[in-house]
């Protein structure tokens, strides 16, 4: 799928079918799906090339072993640190380096909230998502999904993380600012 | 809310319930591209593809909409043969093969082969959406089973009959994903050389190639050559399943590219066109300025076509000189070419043209259309020649 160049019509139109073919994505996520596909997979992005040959055999199906080791990989993470977490859970949108994707995606470098001495704002956008807010004079059609299946560990992993990257340099917070703020 | 690990998780167990057996292909140290992973998509690398006539079995492309089915009890299954004939049928793997048996040399080939390269040629606008293959979804072989023809006269075809609907013994992993279902001109089917294959060069059709039963439709593209047949059904009308409906059409009428066009505009892609493949050189081979070399490649056209004409230019299309084909072995085969030339020192840039029996030529550029169907254009390869 990483090798398509689709526009957002395009896009769209395979969102719609794969839903139609019994994808559980939640009609709520599709806009954000959509953007996210055309601003890092749209015409524009160069394709990465084509002939990568793999020597035989190479792994084809789920079996019942890789499906473990996907589970002991979801034990680790509660573990895992703030960077390991942003990656998995953020930088799809928001972009390794918190860059964002203009038009699409806030960049979180030297965002007033990410970077206000006060978290709550900044623990509540990620606890409970944020929806139709300007932010930084910008206003952006997808909206951010709530992340409160993370624990409070990984959460406050993920804020902290965010607010001491990338030039960041905001105070950070404790797990149970988190719970409180639940 | 899941995550995404959550829901990868979920679907891998839905797919390990099956106990899925790995794919028969590819002995170690066999290589094949990886188009898609899940379901897969392999297509062949050109140096698989030539110089033989015949594409091996192992490393035959592989193209799968639902992957194999789980498990195949070759006791237990039947082709079952109803809908508008005079006796239902339903036979055995044994039923076919006391039945006379007949080989076919065909060019088997995804009707998406080379959606790739619209990418390359129209980069501006959408990409045809689905798997990217480039050269190698295409392959050909010998396939050995019985005339679709013969088993529909034992089934007594009934007047108003016009179209066949098949499937397979493939299922979607999603209840909601509709099932591999095509429909078929019943014409086609009566074709003498349009066959139900339980043989693939000689051997037991493979399993990722449709064992026990798949269904060759020489000529067409291969999504009508439905793998794991076990059903077909004649109706007097095409069935309007997802994979007929909406899948694998053609725009009666091109339009800009980048446009999407709605099913409705579409009729069902059929016939393959005229389409070379140069597998030697490639840009990475060491050509050396003086010294005789070749190039080579492969050449088909579609729906019974032959290719009597392949023209090779290794100064980027200026000059053009005839090829030498090698014999075909039937009219639906694939022609090896070949081409002998003595480089000069500097940079070369070689093409390749076909040409069948019919007149049709390939073009510079494949027209665009949603589906990323019919890439056939000329093949350029730039290569490098260093002084002697």
């Amino acid at each position: 799928m990483t090798q398509q160049r689709l526009s957002a019509a395009t896009w769209k139109a395979e969102i719609v079918k794969m839903r139609g073919f019994g994808s559980p994505l939640p009609a709520a996520d599709e806009a954000s799906v959509i953007a996210y596909l055309a601003a890092h997979l749209g015409p524009s992005v160069p394709q990465p090339p084509p002939n990568t040959v793999v020597t035989a055999p190479p792994v084809t199906y789920t079996n019942a072993e890789t499906s473990a080791s996907a589970s002991t990989a979801s034990a680790s993470t509660t573990n895992a640190n703030g960077a390991q977490l942003y990656a998995q859970n953020c930088a799809a949108c928001h972009g390794a380096a918190g860059a964002g994707v203009p038009g699409a995606f806030p960049p979180l470098v030297h965002d007033p909230v990410v970077t206000a001495a006060n978290p709550a704002a900044h623990i509540s956008a990620v606890l409970k998502g944020v929806h139709g807010k300007a932010i930084g004079g910008k206003s952006y059609s997808s909206p951010m999904p709530p992340f409160a299946q993370l624990s409070d560990n990984d959460i406050a992993a993920i804020i902290n993380h965010e607010r001491t990257s990338w030039g960041n340099h905001a105070p950070t917070v404790t797990p149970a600012q988190i719970k409180s703020a639940r | 809310m899941r995550t995404r690990l959550q829901f990868l998780t979920t679907l891998g167990s839905t797919v390990a319930a099956g106990a899925l057996p790995r794919p028969a292909f590819a002995a170690a140290g066999d290589t094949m591209i990886v188009v898609n992973s899940r379901p897969f998509d392999y297509e062949t690398p050109l140096g698989e593809l030539a110089p033989s006539v015949y594409t091996a079995n192992r490393t035959f492309f592989i193209r799968s909409h639902m992957g194999p089915p789980a498990s195949i009890d070759v006791h237990a299954w039947r082709l079952v043969v109803d809908g508008l004939v005079a006796h239902p049928l339903q036979l055995s793997l044994d039923d076919l093969r006391k039945m006379q048996k007949v080989e076919v040399a065909s060019v088997l080939q995804c009707s998406g082969n080379g959606r790739y390269f619209f990418g390359k040629a129209y980069p501006t606008v959408s990409h045809p959406a689905g798997a990217q293959w480039t050269y190698g979804g295409v392959g050909n072989a010998r396939w050995g089973g019985v005339r679709v023809r013969d088993v529909l006269a034992r089934a007594g075809v009934r007047p108003g009959a016009r179209f066949s609907t098949n499937s397979g013994l493939d299922n979607p992993v999603l209840p909601t994903t509709p099932k591999f279902i095509r429909g078929i001109e019943l014409a086609k089917l009566l074709d003498p050389d349009t066959i139900l294959a339980y043989e693939m060069n000689g051997q037991p059709l493979p399993y990722e190639h449709g064992y026990p039963v798949r269904l060759l439709v020489p000529g067409w593209a291969g999504d009508h050559s439905v793998k794991w047949i076990a059903h077909m059904t004649l109706a007097p009308t095409l069935t309007t399943d997802f994979w007929t409906a909406v899948g694998y059409r053609y725009p009666n009428q091109l339009g800009p590219p980048g446009k999407g066009v709605p099913p409705q505009a579409e009729h069902p892609l059929t016939a393959l066109n005229v389409k070379s493949i140069i597998t030697a050189p490639d840009t990475s081979t060491r050509v050396r300025a003086g010294a005789p070399n070749s190039v080579s490649g492969i050449a088909w056209s579609g729906d019974g076509a032959q290719v009597n004409r392949v023209e090779v230019s290794i100064d980027g299309g200026r000059t053009w000189r005839d090829a030498k084909l090698g014999t075909s072995p039937g009219r639906y085969s694939w022609r090896t070419f070949t081409y002998s030339w003595t480089p000069a020192a500097g940079s070369a840039i070689i093409l390749a043209r076909a040409h069948d029996d019919r007149g049709a030529v390939q073009p510079n550029v494949s027209p665009w259309n949603p589906g990323g169907y019919l890439w056939n254009a000329i093949q350029r390869v730039n290569v490098e020649v260093s002084a002697a």
